[in-house]
């Protein structure tokens, strides 16, 4: 997990993103992940993409997350990674 | 039709060609001319007359490839010709009606060609050249009219097609316009740490929401209109096909089809009768449809024997009704098929309900042994109807097969049925035939009760049918296998940063391969999770209003007791709220109307009031007015009284029924507990075998209860009350009874309250009290006066806030618990850092932050645990384990401060004569060894022990001491001191009431005894 780094194309060039957190879901057959290429937006904010991806295909899979469902679930792991780090 | 060539496409390729002579010609003149003229101005001219070129050559390209297309064309409409040509002299009409469907469609390919190929001003030339629009049109016309090509019902499905066309367009246009919103408010940066992040989740979810909502509709429309498609279209076809099939045998194309579909029931007929093994059919057949009157007994009575012998090789058990006290109809089968009014004379007995368990082979033999009586005319009525037609054997068959689809719900669901019984009920139903004569004959139809033929039981069966839901179906998604890079859970815990989380993928370029995980075992079990979800759904779908009704007005009240599971009950909840919703809605229509009625007749009776009051209308004339006046009038009280009853209907199945059963619903999902019992873990599977007994039983009762068999009635009753017990249980453990069976059972009605739970209302009634101390710390110590006046308001809170703790906890709303765990988490971390940086001891902190310190972290624990317990997330002994290392913590906690703080009390003490300190050092020494002394005086302002009296004056005397202490000591010791009690006090009562059982009550004790009792008396 520490020191892993997926390789995205953003404005024309080639960006590593540090990546921050993994988890699985059973019920919606897939994996997730959270990485950030440390940029900020233009509000000041640090961006972390967070996308899915078929935990047996894995390479090359990565998709939006679309379905409310999944916010949710996404939404509860957050606050539990939050709360564990404090 | 004799040119085949577009002479205006001919002509400009001509003129072209021309064009293009022209300009090369130029070409060589300017070359020749180069050396006379500038060189600048030749190649000038040159570039232009190449440019003029280029284009007239590109145009002529293009129009020599349409003329190549057209010549295509040509020789497609030239075979047409010979088809035509081919179709007129063909006498044979089966062969012509071929040729015709070739032309057609040779014809519509010419057509898309054109208009695919050829640009639109050529193709109407090429059309009115090659006459191809005229192209055997009169055959063509004619065609259409053999195959049945009705213009009407093409046009129908081609504006079908397109709306589904323009449906599709909107739909993806929707989605664009989404996906910008989206991406808007992505680039807007929503998210940051979690309340950002909560902020962003609402408003997306709330679009999301609504988005889809849209887009299911215009699905839903799409749907719809394929389905029209569908329908249509079959129309056509099996009009074109009857047309020309009936052309073969000279009848019209109405009575093709109607012996088609003669022949289809006919089938049907005769299948039943092959199942029936009474070797080849086919003359019974022809007899049953075309009956000669010397055969209909013979074959009746071989029947009759056959299904009789069949019968008497069963082993009949002994009766288990041997006297009935009342009356069953006939024959059961008649009972659920029947019109009311029909009184069924056969003796042949068969049993009413289907069996699951019995072959396939057994349900269509019974099935078709009513259908070939209904068939065969009744001896007695032989002569009235010997001479069945056609038509009343479609209308037999015809009501056959819409009764056997609509047993399929009574036959689907019923299973494992009891052989033994139904020989029983049989035999039973016999008797009551033989003494149909008797003078103690009741009438059957005086003694049929509104009731269904079955209940909700049977119709959840049904849903269920092979699926077996599981408890966590339908639930929130769950994550496992969280991992977190150690760089960025600091980063968290450092809390620099805020956040944007964005979730649209950006262009990937290279992945770890370590991402690869495995977890197919649990996709499996996801995905038939989500399929079953999916099945129940679709059924649910599909069911009729009567069966939704049902499920609306019964199982509602049963919810809580057959424990189905979160997922089913999801899925009947949403049905149900759309019914309900149909339901109010058409109500309201009618309201609409009926209020539409009462305006308009007032209007016309103040128009006629003004007639009335006119001088220069005659008298006769008024006389008219009147009439009409009380004309309009009548029915009217009824048209108020209507309107009156359809409100309060409408209301009463929005308030006290959808949200009744929703509410029911919820209460079952929290598992909070209701009578007094906390349940256990729902079964994880539901036991459909159970089920399916419970609907056969059900179906039983209905039965009995409709047509009045008493004792019928009586014992399915108990029989399947017994059975509800029986899956009943409950586990006596260390900390009391809890509810484990596949069941909840109780015969009495009761409101469901989560505080009558013993566990979750001693928690919240010791927080109370600390609410109530903290309260009075603050603004006194231990003013006497004050004590009364508290209990009374202390007890009107109490209320409150156990109907607020209420609202919170059965709610599940997550948002608050979440945030309830947050600022539990934040007053610690604020805790430890007031203490390490000493600031505390310093006397910096205002007294009412240091009380809260530790007032609102032990209260803000107690709570989480209590919270965690109510949502089933941890059982109640560990529930108890951490109550008691929250009380060893602040017991640690208090002995730490007084510690620490008892040195600097003496730097304090010798600058202030007043402090006592060796009283104040007694003081805390009583409060660290006695901690339950705050308790006990909680106990007695509440009233609740009779310890109030024990700490009456001795605690106050040693504890009094301590208002010699400045404010923020005084309150950092008690804030102390009584989270410290109230700790202790929480974990010590609920091991001592857990160990005395008392988490029960007598409701569910009499659950106990009548299941007890239901099943000796069975026995």
């Amino acid at each position: 997990m520490d020191n892993e780094k997926i390789i995205i194309q953003k404005n024309g060039k080639t960006v590593e993103c540090d990546i921050l957190f993994t988890f699985d879901s059973p019920d919606t057959e897939k994996s997730y992940v959270g990485y950030s290429d440390n940029s900020f937006g233009s509000n000041g904010r640090k961006n972390i993409y967070v996308s899915s991806y078929d935990p047996i295909l894995g390479l090359g899979t990565l998709e939006d997350i679309t379905d409310e469902k999944e916010l949710e679930m996404i939404h509860d792991v957050l606050i539990e990674i939050d709360k564990q780090s404090k | 039709m004799e040119t085949y060539y577009n002479e205006q496409l001919l002509e400009i390729i001509k003129q072209e060609k021309e064009n293009l002579d022209k300009l090369y010609a130029r070409k060589n003149s300017l070359q020749q001319s180069r050396n006379v003229i500038l060189e600048e101005d030749y190649l000038a001219m040159e570039g232009r007359i190449n440019k003029e070129i280029e284009k007239v050559q590109s145009t002529l390209n293009e129009h020599q490839k349409i003329l190549s297309s057209i010549d295509l064309i040509n020789n497609d409409a030239k075979t047409i010709q010979k088809l035509v040509e081919l179709y007129e002299s063909e006498e044979d009409s089966q062969f012509k009606d071929i040729l015709s469907k070739e032309i057609i469609k040779r014809k519509d390919d010419i057509e898309e060609k054109i208009h695919q190929v050829i640009p639109e001003e050529f193709a109407r030339t090429l059309e009115d050249s090659i006459n191809i629009r005229n192209l055997g049109k009169e055959e063509v016309e004619k065609d259409s009219k053999i195959l049945g090509l009705e213009e009407e019902s093409r046009q129908y499905v081609e504006n079908l097609k397109k709306t589904r066309e323009n449906l599709e367009q909107s739909i993806i246009e929707m989605q664009k316009i989404f996906e910008e919103e989206r991406k808007e408010v992505e680039e807007q940066g929503p998210f940051s740490t979690m309340e950002d992040l909560d902020n962003f989740y609402a408003s997306y979810m709330q679009k999301k929401i609504e988005e889809n909502k849209r887009l299911e509709e215009l699905k839903k429309e799409k749907e719809k209109i394929e389905k029209y498609i569908s329908i249509n279209e079959k129309k056509v076809n099996d009009r074109s096909n009857a047309i020309i099939e009936s052309k073969k045998y000279n009848i019209s194309p109405d009575a093709y089809e109607e012996i088609v579909d003669r022949v289809n029931k006919r089938d049907e007929v005769e299948k039943y009768l092959q199942q029936l093994e009474l070797g080849d059919t086919s003359d019974k057949i022809q007899e049953i449809f075309n009956p000669p009157k010397e055969k209909m007994d013979e074959y009746r009575k071989k029947i009759k024997e056959y299904l009789l012998e069949k019968e008497e090789q069963k082993n009949i058990l002994p009766m288990a009704y041997e006297k009935p006290a009342s009356l069953m109809p006939v024959e059961q089968n008649s009972l659920q098929q029947a019109p009311k009014e029909e009184k069924v004379s056969s003796p042949i007995s068969i049993p009413s309900v289907e069996v699951e368990d019995a072959s396939s082979k057994k349900e269509e033999q019974e099935n078709t042994t009513d259908l070939v009586k209904e068939l065969i005319p009744q001896q007695e009525n032989v002569s009235e109807n010997k001479n069945i037609t056609l038509n009343n054997v479609d209308k037999l068959v015809d009501k056959k097969i819409n009764d056997i689809k609509e047993n399929d719900l009574v036959k689907e669901n019923s299973s494992s049925h009891n052989e033994e019984e139904l020989n029983n009920l049989n035999n039973n139903l016999e008797e009551k035939v033989e003494d149909n004569n008797t003078p103690n004959n009741l009438n059957i139809e005086e003694k049929k009760k509104p009731v269904g033929d079955y209940g909700y039981k049977t119709i959840i069966a049904k849903l269920v049918k092979g699926l077996k839901p599981e408890e966590k179906d339908g639930k929130r998604y769950r994550a496992s296998n969280i991992k977190v890079a150690e760089s960025f859970r600091q980063e968290l815990k450092s809390g620099n940063y805020l956040y944007n989380i964005v979730h649209v993928v950006p262009a990937i370029i290279k992945i770890p391969i370590n991402f690869i995980r495995k977890s197919i075992a649990k996709r499996t079990f996801s995905k038939k999770a989500k399929d079953r979800m999916k099945t129940i759904k679709e059924r649910l779908d599909q069911l009729p209003e009567k069966d939704v009704e049902i499920l609306f007005k019964e199982y509602s009240n049963h919810v809580e007791s057959e424990r189905y599971g979160s997922g089913l009950n999801m899925l009947i909840g949403e049905r149900v709220s759309k019914y309900v919703h149909d339901k109010v809605d058409g109500i309201n229509n009618r309201l609409k109307e009926k209020y539409d009625d009462v305006f308009k007749t007032v209007l016309e009776l103040d128009g006629i009031d003004e007639i009335l009051n006119d001088k220069e209308v005659s008298e006769e004339r008024k006389q008219e007015f009147k009439n009409h006046r009380l004309q309009i009038l009548n029915g009217k009280a009824n048209l108020v009284a209507s309107i009156r009853s359809d409100y309060n209907e409408a209301k009463s199945l929005l308030s006290s029924g959808l949200h009744g059963f929703e509410e029911n619903v919820r209460a079952t999902d929290s598992k909070m507990s209701y009578i007094g019992y906390r349940f256990a873990k729902t079964p994880k599977k539901l036991d459909t075998k159970l089920l399916n007994k419970e609907a056969e039983l059900e179906q039983k009762e209905r039965q009995a209860i409709k047509y009045g068999n008493d004792e019928m009635a009586l014992r399915a009753f108990v029989e399947a009350e017994t059975l509800m017990s029986k899956n009943t249980s409950f586990r006596n453990g260390i900390f009391g009874k809890r509810s484990t069976g596949k069941k909840y059972y109780s015969p009495l009605a009761e409101a469901l309250q989560y505080r009558n739970d013993p566990f979750v209302r001693d928690v919240f009634s010791t927080i109370a009290m600390f609410g109530a101390v903290n309260t009075m710390t603050h603004a006194g110590f231990f003013n006497a006066h004050k004590v009364q006046s508290e209990i009374d308001q202390m007890t009107v809170n109490n209320e409150k806030y156990f109907r607020d703790m209420s609202s919170t906890i059965t709610g599940k709303e997550n948002a608050i618990i979440e945030g309830m765990k947050a600022q539990h988490y934040l007053d610690s971390l604020n805790a430890g850092n007031i203490v390490g940086n000493n600031t505390y001891y310093g006397l910096k902190s205002s007294t009412q932050d240091v009380y809260n310190t530790f007032a609102n972290s032990t209260k803000d624990a107690i709570t989480e645990i209590t919270t965690k317990y109510a949502e089933n997330k941890i059982s109640q002994t560990v529930a108890l384990k951490e109550l008691a290392d929250i009380s060893s913590n602040s017991q640690q906690q208090l002995n730490d401060i007084i510690s620490h703080s008892f040195s600097n009390l003496t730097n304090y003490a010798s600058k202030h004569p007043n402090v006592d300190l060796a009283g104040v050092k007694e003081a805390m020494d009583y409060l660290s060894q006695h901690p339950n002394a705050i308790t006990d005086m909680n106990k007695a302002i509440a009233d609740i022990a009779d310890a109030g009296e024990k700490l009456s004056h001795s605690s106050l005397d040693k504890i009094g001491v301590l208002n010699q202490l400045p404010n923020s000591y005084r309150a950092a010791l008690f804030g102390a001191a009584t989270a410290t009690a109230l700790a202790m006090n929480v974990s010590d009562t609920m091991h001592k009431n857990a160990k005395k059982g008392k988490y029960g009550n007598e409701v569910t004790e009499l659950v106990n005894d009548y299941a007890e009792k239901a099943s000796h008396r069975k026995r």
